[in-house]
């Protein structure tokens, strides 16, 4: 994951993971699985992000006090452009249908992943291997 | 000159079975019955660690898994189809082969533990898309309750052969459509049913028992599918799961293995393309649709109108009805004033008709199937029933009480 410095300021760190058992626990168990969830929906609705190669949106930051929390890519004001069109597409999209967001009595578990099993694993859009001829 | 193969090996290495590479061989030949030149297999490693062989085609696509190595690319390296069929031979007599690239001079080069070699030029232009993804979620899900059946390799075998058979006899114009099977998922049962009476045969239905969770009937067309699920071993379970009535795709899965396969409806297979052919024919493009499936409406304007809708309609005796349709007005609630007025316009069409749905105030024409050869004139009763109603959205909705 390619880590800008500090998109929010000097008060955010890209994360050590050299903490605790408990501490790491809890990145690897639970905030990472949820951030790759982010980034994901981020890359399905958004595109990859245009800022580094892996085309994640998000990472897996703390403060300075210890809190953990979503760090977001800086991108330049050109994609921040292509951005803001894009959430204006979203949007078009989202009135045009009508859609609210789902109530937690709607709430269906993705399955899939649990299936599918290893296939699934493979959930970002790998890069391509191309020809290369060095003469 | 003899070729140095070893020269400017690349940095990554895939060490493959004989195994692994047979599945891939068998479900290769199982979807394509013919190797095509210009299309590949993807090689890749997924997040579990596990290495992944995709192979997909128009409504299908299968994978394959194996154990990965740590000198495995986690990029998608792209493989002629031709060059499956050729490791096929070359492994014969031996454990495996080593596949990477020469760097230099752009080739996939294949080594066996005998010491021969191949290579094949490296594919231009292709690329690894969201589409290869064997998972694909589902943008729906919070919407309906998805379905899984757990069914023995046996029993899929069994659906899958019945899937073959032909009636015989059934003969059918090159260019149509081959029946599509309808699944249902319910009450630990597998059932389907093949539908041959277009080609004036029966309708075949079958059962096999299964473990489900949720319930679900879908249609896809089967024959690819079939032709890999014959390819598998039949000593274990495989799982089948559509996540919802509203999901793109079936998917059908053993321990190393998966398909995935679009769930689309026979009548719009058939009829869809046509349409929009017709159309286009008359000077109305539809505009392009996202979904793999085949819609069962489409947008189009005429003369800069608002959106008009083209739709395909199937009725239970199996005839298919086209409908262009144009929203004259919305909000419009039911009163006798406006159902009235509804009926002068009516008593003015010719060939079309005005009704009001859900608010909706609806300007259709509708005609069957086999009348798209006249799409000139059902377009032309159209545009002039929509010049007639083109004050509609104005005058109606003074008459609701």
């Amino acid at each position: 994951m390619s880590h800008s410095p500090s998109p929010f300021g000097d008060g955010f760190e890209p994360f050590d993971p050299s903490q605790t058992i408990e501490e790491i626990e809890k990145v690897v168990l639970d905030l990472e699985p949820k951030i790759r969830d982010l980034n994901r929906h981020m890359i399905d609705v958004l595109g990859a992000c245009p800022e580094n190669e892996s085309g994640n949106w998000a990472y897996l930051a703390r403060t300075e006090s210890g809190e953990f929390v979503i760090g977001f890519e800086q991108v330049s004001i050109k994609s921040g452009m292509k951005l803001s069109n894009r959430f204006l597409d979203v949007y078009r999209i989202l009135d045009d249908i009508d859609v609210a967001a789902p109530t937690s009595s709607q709430y269906q578990p993705d399955l899939g992943p649990s299936i599918v099993g290893d296939a699934a694993s493979l959930r970002f859009v790998p890069s391509t291997h191309v020809r290369v001829v060095r003469k | 000159m003899i070729p140095d193969f070893e020269a400017n090996c690349s940095d990554w290495r895939i060490r493959i079975s004989l195994r692994e590479i047979l599945e891939v061989h068998l479900t290769l030949s199982a979807i394509n019955q013919k190797m095509r030149p210009n299309h590949v297999v993807w090689v890749t490693k997924g997040e579990s660690g596990k290495r992944l062989w995709i192979i997909r085609d128009r409504s299908i696509l299968s994978w394959v898994t194996a154990d990965s190595e740590t000198t495995d690319p986690t990029f998608a390296l792209p493989i002629p189809e031709l060059f499956i069929e050729q490791l096929m031979e070359m492994i014969a007599g031996g454990d495996g082969i080593d596949l990477f690239c020469n760097e230099v001079e752009g080739t996939i080069v294949a080594r066996s533990d005998n010491g021969s070699y191949l290579s094949i030029d490296h594919p231009q232009n292709v690329e690894f898309n969201r589409q290869d993804l064997p998972y694909l979620g589902n943008p729906h899900r919070d919407e309906s309750t998805p379905a899984i059946a757990t069914v023995g390799m046996l029993d899929i075998v069994q659906f899958a052969k019945f899937l073959f058979k032909f009636p015989s006899g059934v003969d059918w114009p090159p260019n149509d459509v081959m029946p599509f099977v309808a699944i249902a998922l319910d009450k630990d049962t597998l059932a389907w049913t093949m539908d041959w009476r277009r080609q004036d045969s029966y309708r075949f239905t079958g059962s096999v028992p299964a473990n489900t969770v949720g319930a679900i009937t879908a249609t896809f067309y089967p024959y690819q599918l079939a032709a890999v699920l014959l390819t598998k071993d039949r000593d274990s379970d495989a799982h089948i799961f559509i996540d919802g009535e509203n999901a793109e795709y079936a998917y059908f899965v053993g321990d190393d293995w998966g398909i995935r396969i679009l769930l689309d409806a026979e009548y719009l297979a058939r009829w869809n393309h046509k349409v929009v052919r017709e159309l286009k024919n008359v000077g109305v493009e539809v505009d392009n649709w996202k979904s793999m499936q085949i819609p069962s409406y489409m947008t189009f304007t005429l003369n800069g109108s608002e959106t008009c809708y083209v739709s395909l309609h199937e009725l239970d005796d199996l005839s298919v009805t086209v409908r262009l349709t144009a929203i004259l007005s919305d909000d419009v609630p039911e009163s006798l004033g406006v159902y009235s007025e509804i009926n002068k316009l009516n008593d003015s069409l010719i060939g079309a008709r005005v009704s009001l749905r859900d608010d909706e105030v609806r300007l259709v024409v509708e005609f069957p199937v086999d009348g798209i050869s006249n799409m000139g004139a059902h377009v032309l009763a159209f545009t002039k029933a929509l010049a007639q109603c083109k004050d509609v959205h104005a005058f109606l909705p003074l008459f609701a009480e």
